[in-house]
């Protein structure tokens, strides 16, 4: 199996005032393709800082980490966006979508941003869509919705532009047990159907059931 | 005698000169020039081209004499102890002397009277600047209140109750009102002395001056206008559950009373239409118009969002066409979205202010400079004294083609038992070349030349349009004139939209000036000049024929625009100075709301970036939107402005200001352009701030 992410004695530290807290402390580790990982750990472990370190949203203080062969430290701004509309999908616990938009325009958003044009990818939209189950919801705007709903449309996003890896911040942290079960029952079934990399970040061990693999963290080192 | 030092330096009449003054046509006596004194007050007056009444001071037992009164006074002035008590003093000395007249020295009539022109302007500017100030602040107060959120729900959830915290925001609400008021009168004092500097200039000394009320005035105004301002983002505020606010769960895009702000717009349009339309006579139009351009604001504020989102979708495509699909992300995100609609509220109310003050001054300057322009001679004579020989003599200057001799009385007849006078610059013609010298436009269906011969023919007089809607005449009414000499029945031939003296203006033959009103002396002429000769040698010699004279006027058709531009002039300087400080206040606003639209939307920033939004693809988009702000805003300004400019002209030709306010092409433009700018810059120090944009910060809370 090819290696999709590959974490290289990464540390990361943050400045709290006068003082340096280091959240993450070398870590080392491989992610291959087709997995499901779920990131666990108290409150604090380094979980989430983790994930956007993978996803280049920000940069670690030490080591490197490798994302489809790319170093992300040496990527420039517009590289790193182009990775992240089309190899990496996120997907966040407040859903993120932006409001004025409707669910179209909302799961669009990654073909324009790189320079698309959408109605080149009607029949893919079609096809996610149905596949999150909001055929019916398209023009809805997301103050429209339930937060179940939301977060299809977050997952639907994320999906639009075939990444290899969906990055994914406590998807279920937001939503009731029973809508986070039909979450997690769809990330399973994108991870086993379209052999998507998944990584996601987790409290409920309930959530990791779902998933291949666990990486558990405390006080940002691997346990 | 002493006389003012403007008349003097207009007459080169020096100390020890002597003047000759004319008591009655064959009564003449001589008066030898004492001091001159400084063009103000009493003797402010200078008898430019058209004024006809000048001051001077002379011994009072002198004047006594000469009129045949000796040892009599017919005016006394009197100092009251101080100004509170001038009515009362009145009052009394009205009862004592029962057979005099009793007066305020300066009336508010003769004041009203100064002041009219700019007085309109400014009250629609005051009007305009409150309404960008209240929005300015009431958008100021709405990031206020989101920022105080989190310490606000704090506050509720250790049991501090709605009016507590209420009272909290009223409290800031209230210092920034008193602080912003104390600051606000002193820039003001600094900048009206400013103004006075440079309008003093050309005046002479000026004192700033105005009763210490005022200031407490001003204070209590500025206090109450942030209080209010500041009172609707306090209770949208109050009314948020404080569940909602200490989950964090406010929702700032709920769509509520989505018709509401339409029916709202469209009451308010309808007012700003009916009410000037029913309440159009008297003092009261002066109110109903003013009220009528802020309801009209008001409505406009209210479709605004609707007429942006319409906008916007028509020209979805279009914005794609050019910017691609950044574009597109661009023109989405405008949709609905309040910072938005706020900055485009502004930009329309700041350019139509500017605009609409811009427009009133230069109105104001372009209108009396276009008579003056359109005229078909060169050079004006007026004089008290010259005759027909006089004519003659200055006609056989070799330089001069042709002219033509007229009169001119100030303040003819009286109609209809009314005390003014029915025409204030009445001009008598004598031959028909008339409109071969002056290019005057008779509204009439029949050829304008036949009408100047028949207005030689009989009583007849061609009035202004102005004194036609007054007086709600038309064609073939005739007229029962009080002449001062017996009535005489005038008929009405025809009606001009000239402008001259504020539109109070008629015409009649030089027959009936002389018969009617007794008018044998005096002469005016206005003179065409061969081509090719210098107009300055030409006025010399004119001058050199009439020196002998005591009073006359010899002006250039250029000096004479000018003049009236010189008298213009402060006013202009106001306006411009008003219009700055609008132009500033509103790009502030703008800055202001750009910078509250970042706060509200860095979450939305940070979810593009997470999604593959580089840097630059961000940059872009704001900067996109930041120009469709300001052209959607400078659109809406510009079509805004010209509304208030029918409006004020509809009001002006109510109060006998006629006054034709367009927007020209070049200030359209350089207020489109400005609005532009002022968005882009704005835009500029957003995207300096966003630099400190934390992405992880902004996607992990909610």
């Amino acid at each position: 199996m090819s290696v999709v992410v590959n974490v290289k004695d990464v540390c990361k530290n943050f400045a709290l005032g006068d003082e340096e807290v280091k959240v993450l402390k070398s870590l080392n580790f491989e992610i291959n393709k087709g997995e499901f990982v779920s990131l666990m750990g108290p409150s604090g472990s380094g979980k989430s800082t983790l994930l956007y370190l993978m996803g280049g949203l920000d940069e670690p203080t030490h080591g490197e980490i490798r994302v489809n062969d790319k170093v992300l430290k040496q990527l420039k701004d517009k590289e790193e966006s182009i990775m992240r509309r089309r190899e990496i999908g996120f997907v966040f616990q407040f859903y993120n979508l932006i409001p004025n938009l409707n669910v179209e325009e909302n799961v669009l958003l990654p073909i324009l941003l790189d320079g698309k044009k959408a109605k080149d990818h009607q029949a893919s939209l079609d096809e996610i869509l149905s596949l999150v189950g909001l055929s019916d919801r398209r023009k809805h705007t997301p103050r429209e919705l339930s937060g179940g709903q939301q977060q299809r449309v977050a997952i639907a996003r994320a999906l639009i532009s075939e990444p290899d890896i969906i990055l994914a911040d406590e998807p279920t942290g937001n939503l009731d047990s029973v809508t986070g079960n039909e979450i997690m029952a769809l990330f399973q079934k994108i991870n086993r159907e379209k052999n998507k990399t998944i990584v996601q970040v987790t409290h409920s061990e309930e959530a990791a059931k779902y998933g291949t693999r666990i990486i558990r963290l405390k006080d940002g080192r691997l346990v | 005698m002493i006389i003012s030092k403007a008349f003097a330096e207009e007459q080169k009449l020096n100390l020890g000169d002597f003047v000759k003054l004319e008591f009655s046509p064959d009564d003449y006596k001589y008066f030898q020039i004492y001091a001159l004194a400084e063009n103000k007050g009493f003797f402010k007056n200078t008898p430019s081209f058209g004024q006809s009444e000048i001051n001077f001071v002379t011994p009072r037992e002198t004047l006594s004499r000469f009129i045949g009164t000796p040892d009599q006074v017919n005016a006394i002035y009197a100092k009251t102890i101080d100004d509170t008590t001038i009515d009362e003093s009145i009052e009394a000395l009205e009862s004592i002397y029962e057979r005099e007249q009793v007066n305020k020295m300066v009336t508010k009539t003769e004041i009203d009277a100064q002041i009219r022109p700019i007085r309109i302007p400014f009250m629609f500017m005051l009007i305009l600047v409150v309404i960008i100030s209240v929005f300015i602040i009431y958008t100021s107060f709405k990031v206020i209140t989101l920022e105080r959120l989190p310490t606000l729900g704090t506050f509720r959830s250790i049991g501090a109750t709605k009016k507590m915290t209420d009272f909290i925001m009223l409290g800031e609400a209230m210092i920034y009102g008193v602080l912003g008021s104390i600051l606000g009168v002193f820039i003001g004092h600094h900048l009206l002395s400013a103004v006075m500097n440079i309008i003093a200039k050309d005046m002479g000394t000026m004192v700033l001056r105005y009763p210490k009320m005022n200031i407490v005035i001003a204070i209590i105004f500025g206090f109450v206008l942030s209080m209010g301002s500041a009172l609707v983002p306090i209770i949208k505020t109050s009314k948020i559950p404080v569940k909602e606010i200490l989950l964090n769960i406010v929702d700032g895009t709920k769509k509520k009373r989505k018709y509401s702000r339409y029916i709202i717009g469209g009451i308010l349009g309808s007012l700003s239409i009916i009410l000037p339309m029913q309440l159009n006579e008297g003092s009261m139009a002066a109110v109903a118009g003013g009220l009528g351009i802020v309801l009209m604001i008001g409505a406009l504020v209210c479709f605004i969002p609707l007429l942006t989102n319409i906008f916007i979708q028509i020209t979805e495509k279009l914005f794609g066409l050019i910017f691609g699909n950044i574009g597109r992300i661009a023109v989405k995100n405008m949709r609905g979205n309040k910072s938005t609609q706020d900055n485009i509220i502004l930009l329309s109310i700041g350019l139509a202010s500017v605009l609409t003050i811009m427009v009133i001054g230069s109105g104001i300057q372009d209108e009396t400079s276009r008579y003056y322009d359109e005229q078909n001679y060169e050079i004006s004579v007026a004089s008290s004294e010259a005759t027909r020989v006089t004519a003659q003599r200055i006609m056989s200057i070799e330089e001069i083609s042709d002219a033509y001799l007229y009169q001119r009385i100030w303040n003819a007849y009286n109609y209809a038992g009314e005390e003014k006078p029915f025409i204030r610059s009445l001009v008598g013609i004598e031959s028909s070349n008339f409109l071969e010298f002056f290019n005057y436009d008779i509204l009439n269906e029949s050829n304008d030349q036949e009408i100047i011969e028949e207005l030689l023919t009989g009583r007849k007089l061609i009035l202004s349009t102005v004194i036609r809607d007054e007086y709600d005449l038309k064609v073939g009414d005739e007229l029962s004139l009080d002449t001062g000499n017996g009535f005489r029945d005038y008929k009405i031939i025809g009606f001009t939209d000239v402008k001259e003296n504020n539109g109070q203006f008629g015409m009649t033959s030089m027959y009936n000036l002389k018969n009617d009103l007794k008018r044998t002396w005096g002469l005016n002429m206005a003179i065409k000049m061969k081509p090719g000769m210098n107009i300055a040698e030409v006025k010399e010699k004119v001058e050199k024929k009439l020196e002998h004279f005591n009073w006359s006027h010899v002006d250039t058709i250029t000096e004479m625009r000018q003049m009236n531009e010189e008298n213009n002039n402060q006013m202009i300087i106001i306006l411009s100075v008003f219009s700055a400080a609008t132009a500033l206040i509103g790009s502030i606003g703008v800055m202001n709301n750009f910078l509250v639209s970042l706060l509200a939307r860095r979450k939305s920033l940070a979810i593009y970036a997470s999604i593959g939004m580089s840097k630059v693809q961000r940059r872009r988009m704001i900067l996109i939107e930041s120009i469709s702000s300001g052209v959607i805003g400078a659109l809406f300004g510009i079509i805004t402005a010209q509304l208030i400019m029918i409006r004020i002209t509809n009001l002006l030709s109510q109060i006998s200001i006629p006054l034709a306010l367009k927007i020209s092409l070049l200030s359209g433009g350089v207020g489109f352009v400005g609005s532009v700018l002022v968005c882009l810059l704005s835009s500029i120090s957003v995207l300096s701030q966003l630099r400190r944009l934390n992405i992880i910060k902004e996607l992990r809370y909610e």
